[in-house]
């Protein structure tokens, strides 16, 4: 009974007295109402074989949604028994990445997968929020080669069951290539029973100044393995070179054409010419006269 | 009439004008400056409220002040068409006018300008058109013309000036305050009328008036380029220069016919300026009248017997909604002057100072009509809720604008002719080849 | 603790300095210099622009440094992104006036409400045709009127086909907006209604907004440098708006990505009034086999949107 005095009477009323001062010390109010969070988070194998763990936080305000950035997210692995795996803060995207070390020990379940939850335990004004996915395990790997001349991708999907390969049949696989803002897809078909899909790429895909090319061969969400992918770069592109070469001499550009140019200055040169000559005479006109007065004088 | 004569009654003339103000005269400045500064007050509602007080907005990003503009440069034709055309054919009939109208060319310089800078959304930024300018764009063509067209103007005036500086130092039989003779003296150059000063002054004058008619046009095809570069319809019309030019003149000729009236009433100057004045630029007001509607049947014709759609629908604007303004401005404007002044029993100098009128306030509706119109039909449909949105009105902003720029046009004319005589004393005298003699 | 438990607290704590507002691009290396800022903080919040485009509160003093080094000013925006011509498509088949991308731009660039960069207009072009919504951003001409008209090099075109506006130079004669025959500029007639936040002003976002200066859709520049489509483009719920690299010949709308030459081949892509020989940058795919009528871009708007297309709607039904 004692305890519960106390914190009525002297922490509650500390507590609000600093969340108080705290509302006093801002420049702008404050959100005071509860935030309900939408979080949401995706898996990640990339191409040297790291798996990344992607947990997005946002509040949806008049359905746009507005990422929340400062949280702790808690990552674990495992259904029964939580395997700790780290925990990150939201970044100013809303985004926390959460990477995992290569060669860690991930607690599988009956059917080969494994299931990643985040978490996220809530603050005053922010409610908890947790997701989870279950995945499992699959290599991709790509081959890129010309085969008769012919730009041949070659892809090869395979679970490690028992240190044996066992290919994976029948799933769809996607092979992009990697633009500016989403990648471009080249191919997409099932994998067949041998796990593997050959597709080949057009010659006509600009790549840098070089003609290099980012090529990707992905596993696009897939409901049991999640996001797989396999980069790599070639040489594969048509070469690119954009000129636009804004020295020109156009309207629209820096530096006039060079007709306008010399028109504007011959024209000003002929009317200011005249004026100063006109000026000049007026001066004359004011020592001839001084010079006709002293005479005068004499 | 012997020289000396003439001028002995030209500066009696004036003499009550240069010596003393009237009541009346300063009455008339004190209603012109209550006018003033009605625009002052508008000018400071537009630089506090921002430019959402003016009529302006998305589409019809350019209203009255461009239209004042335009018509106020248009004026300055005056000077450069009576004074210099005139000059160089040596016509006599010019003498008396040719004063009016250099100084109607300068004042009216001075004020076009500032109607576009009331158009301009960032005053504190004007100097950026002179230290940043961007040669490809036409209103930098313009600010560097109109700054070339004033000074040469100036120059010219002042050439002007310098002879009736020196009779006014020279004289005695008006009572001059001190500080205007000191003046007087210091401007007039100890000009003294030998023939080497004569001919440099003539020399000069002669280039000037050369110079001020090709700068004229130059100027004026510019402002109307401005517009004809664009491509917005109505605008997009390849005779735009040359119809500038003529309206130009023809708002100037107009405008020289209502001061030689005004003029002639205050002054009393019935004695030199004549009736042969008033049908010599009636006529002069008539055949500039003709060009500029055929100028304009041409361009109206030509867009209504095409079919393109934004055109005929620009045309569709001009009879609906602008009906009377077109009426006004391309009938009325145009037939009258021609009817006046063609129709001998018409030409009275009342008669044709009233086609006068009537040709410059048309000029100013025409001036208007082509702005605003094309502005209302662009090539994407203006689609908006809000009706000052949709079309053109002029707020009481814009309006005292337009009334302070009148208002100051008259104030600086009144303050001038109060300084120097309206009429040229030297020009009348026509003083050839002799020495000035200091009048006893 | 751990190696790779000290890399993440060290990571977390990088990280919530960052999250103050600054964008971890910048490349911070000083993870103690970071933190003595933050620990010197002035106590002061003000309201802050990333270069996201959203708005947080930071303390001042984070602000003052790092805003001045992110904000691109006149000379770095001149400069276009290196090897890029950038591209936008509207598809006509999909739009119905949803007006999303209107909404995002505002929100992104702190505009009013009536101030719109990108318009939706309700068009029909003959008699017969069907009617079809048009939404219309700045097409960034390749031979912009609008530049050549400007008397003081306000307005420029860089490499990249970006066609920006510099409202510390804009003098506010609005040649440009006389200029441009897609009616694409709009004013600012009177001080901002919307509270314009306090950053480094930059030619890429036109925020803070002036009076009395001129704007227009700039393409969102300052996402495209860290490679982030346009708002409207990710704001469409219909994918209409598809942008992209005309070099690497690709533009996605946000979910489905598509070889530009292909696109226009196979839709048969065209540019908006290619007579007036502006070049623009926005091509359009006709408005065919669309799966809803075009009143329904009516339906569940506000009464005042509604009635801007009413005297249009009037006059095409009155012309049969």
């Amino acid at each position: 009974m004692n305890k519960l005095m106390i914190v009525k009477k002297f922490i509650i009323p500390i507590v609000l007295i600093i969340s108080g001062f705290s509302v006093v010390g801002q420049e702008a109010p404050v959100e005071e109402e509860t935030v309900e969070p939408v979080m949401e988070m995706t898996y990640l194998k990339d191409t040297e074989g790291n798996i990344n763990l992607s947990s997005s936080m946002v509040n949806y305000v008049n359905r746009m949604p507005v990422p929340l950035p400062g949280l702790e997210i808690v990552f674990h692995a495992g259904e029964d028994s939580l395997v700790n795996l780290g925990s990150v803060t939201t970044d100013e995207d809303g985004w926390a990445i959460m990477e995992l070390d290569d060669g860690i020990s991930l607690p599988v379940g009956m059917d080969g997968s494994v299931r990643y939850f985040a978490e996220y335990t809530g603050s005053e004004n922010i409610l908890p929020a947790d997701y989870e996915v279950y995945v499992t395990d699959v290599n991709l790997d790509m081959e890129l080669s010309l085969v008769d001349s012919v730009k041949t991708v070659s892809l090869r999907a395979y679970s490690i069951i028992d240190g044996e390969e066992v290919p994976v049949p029948d799933e769809d696989v996607y092979v992009y290539v990697k633009r500016m803002f989403k990648d471009l897809p080249l191919g997409e078909d099932f994998l067949d029973e041998n796990g593997e899909y050959i597709t080949e790429i057009p010659d006509d895909i600009p790549g840098d100044a070089d003609g290099n090319i980012e090529i990707i061969a992905r596993f696009n969400d897939h409901y049991l393995f999640g996001t797989v992918e396999d980069r790599q770069t070639i040489q594969w592109g048509v070469p690119t070179q954009y000129d636009f070469a804004v020295s020109q001499r156009t309207l629209w550009t820096q530096i006039a054409p060079l007709w306008m140019i010399i028109t504007l200055s011959v024209l000003l040169a002929g009317v200011w010419g005249h004026y100063i000559f006109v000026i000049i005479q007026l001066f004359r006109l004011r020592k001839i006269a001084r010079k006709e007065e002293s005479t005068s004088l004499v | 009439m012997n020289d000396i004569a003439i001028q002995d009654k030209l500066l009696a003339k004036f003499k009550p004008h240069l010596e003393s103000t009237t009541i009346r005269w300063y009455l008339v400045l004190i209603i012109l400056v209550a006018i003033f500064g009605w625009g002052i007050s508008g000018l400071v509602t537009q630089i506090t409220g921002g430019h959402i007080v003016t009529g302006m907005r998305d589409n019809v990003v350019w209203g009255v002040y461009i239209v004042n503009f335009i018509f106020f440069m248009g004026l300055s034709y005056a000077g450069a068409l009576v004074s210099g055309v005139l000059h160089l054919f040596n016509s006599n009939w010019r003498k008396p006018i040719i004063r009016m109208a250099e100084l109607v060319t300068v004042i009216s310089l001075i004020i076009g300008p500032f109607f576009i800078f009331f158009c301009i959304g960032r005053l504190d930024r004007l100097h950026y058109l002179f230290i940043h300018p961007r040669i490809q764009s036409p209103i930098s063509w313009d600010v560097i013309g109109i700054t070339t067209d004033l000074i040469g103007c100036f120059i010219y005036l002042y050439l002007s000036f310098i002879e009736d500086f020196a009779i006014l130092r020279d004289q005695t039989s008006i009572n001059l305050p001190k500080w205007r003779q000191k003046i007087y003296k210091y401007l007039a150059l100890g000009y003294t009328g030998t023939p080497r000063q004569k001919k440099i002054i003539h020399q000069s004058r002669s280039l000037m008036s050369a110079m001020i008619i090709a700068i004229a046009i130059i100027v004026y095809s510019v402002l109307a380029w401005i517009f004809g570069v664009t491509l917005q319809p109505g605008w997009d019309s390849t005779i735009f220069g040359p119809y500038f030019v003529i309206a130009a003149i023809f708002s100037g000729s107009g405008l020289m016919i209502i001061l030689m009236w005004l003029f002639r009433r205050i002054y009393h100057l019935e004695e030199f300026i004549t009736k042969k004045h008033f049908v010599n630029m009636g006529v002069l007001l008539m055949v500039v009248a003709s060009f500029y509607g055929y100028f304009t049947f041409c361009d109206y014709l030509t867009k209504w017997y095409g079919s393109v759609k934004i055109n005929a629908e620009l045309i569709d604007k001009l009879f609906a909604e602008f009906n009377w303004m077109f009426i006004f401005a391309n009938y009325i404007g145009i037939i009258i002057p021609i009817v006046i002044i063609g129709i001998p029993q018409f030409r009275t100098i009342r008669n044709i100072s009233i086609g006068a009128v009537i040709a410059v306030v048309a000029l100013w509706v025409n001036r208007y009509i082509i702005v605003i119109p094309t502005l209302e039909t662009p090539f994407l449909p203006i689609q908006d809720s809000r009706a000052d949105w949709l079309s053109y009105s002029p707020t009481w902003v814009e309006w005292s604008l337009t009334a302070a720029g009148i208002a100051i046009f008259i104030i600086m004319f009144k303050l001038v002719s109060k300084f120097i005589p309206i009429i040229s004393f030297s020009e009348m005298s026509g003083v050839e080849d002799r020495e000035l003699k200091i009048l006893e | 603790m751990s190696e790779k438990e000290k890399s993440e607290s060290r990571r977390k704590f990088l990280k919530t300095g960052i999250t103050a507002g600054i964008s971890a691009a910048a490349g911070l290396t000083g993870g103690g210099v970071l933190a003595s800022k933050a620990m010197a903080g002035t106590g002061k919040k003000v309201k802050a622009l990333t270069t996201d485009g959203k708005v947080v509160e930071v303390d001042e003093a984070m602000i003052e440094e790092k805003a001045t080094k992110e904000a691109i000013g006149r000379t770095e925006s001149m400069e276009g992104l290196p090897n890029r011509k950038f591209v936008m498509v509207v598809d006509l088949a999909k739009c119905k006036n949803a007006r999303a991308c209107v909404d995002a731009c505002q929100e992104g660039h702190f505009l009013a409400k009536d101030h719109e960069w990108i318009k939706i207009y309700y068009m029909k072009d003959a008699p017969k045709t069907a009617p079809y919504w048009f939404p219309r951003p700045c097409f960034h001409c390749d031979s912009p009127m609008c530049v050549s008209v400007c008397p003081v090099g306000a307005t420029y075109k860089r490499s990249d086909g970006i066609v920006l506006v510099d409202t510390d130079r804009c003098i506010g004669c609005k040649f440009c907006m006389t200029g441009c025959p897609y009616s694409a500029r709009v004013f600012h007639w009177k001080e901002p209604e919307v509270e314009q936040p306090d950053v480094e002003y930059s030619p890429e976002t036109n925020v803070p907004a002036v009076e009395g200066t001129v704007g227009k859709c700039v393409w969102c520049a300052d996402n495209l440098r860290k490679n982030k489509l346009p708002r409207c483009v990710s704001a469409c719920p219909m994918g209409v708006l598809y942008f992209g690299d005309m070099v690497e010949d690709s533009v996605t709308n946000g979910e489905e990505t598509v070889r530009l030459s292909q696109l226009l081949e196979d839709r048969a892509g065209y540019r908006f009034k290619e007579e007036l020989g502006t070049n623009p940058g926005v091509y359009y795919l006709p408005p065919s086999n669309r799966s809803f009528t075009v009143e329904s871009g009516f339906e569940g708007q506000d009464e005042e949107i509604q009635k801007r297309y009413e005297k249009h709607v009037n006059k095409y039904k009155s012309k049969k």
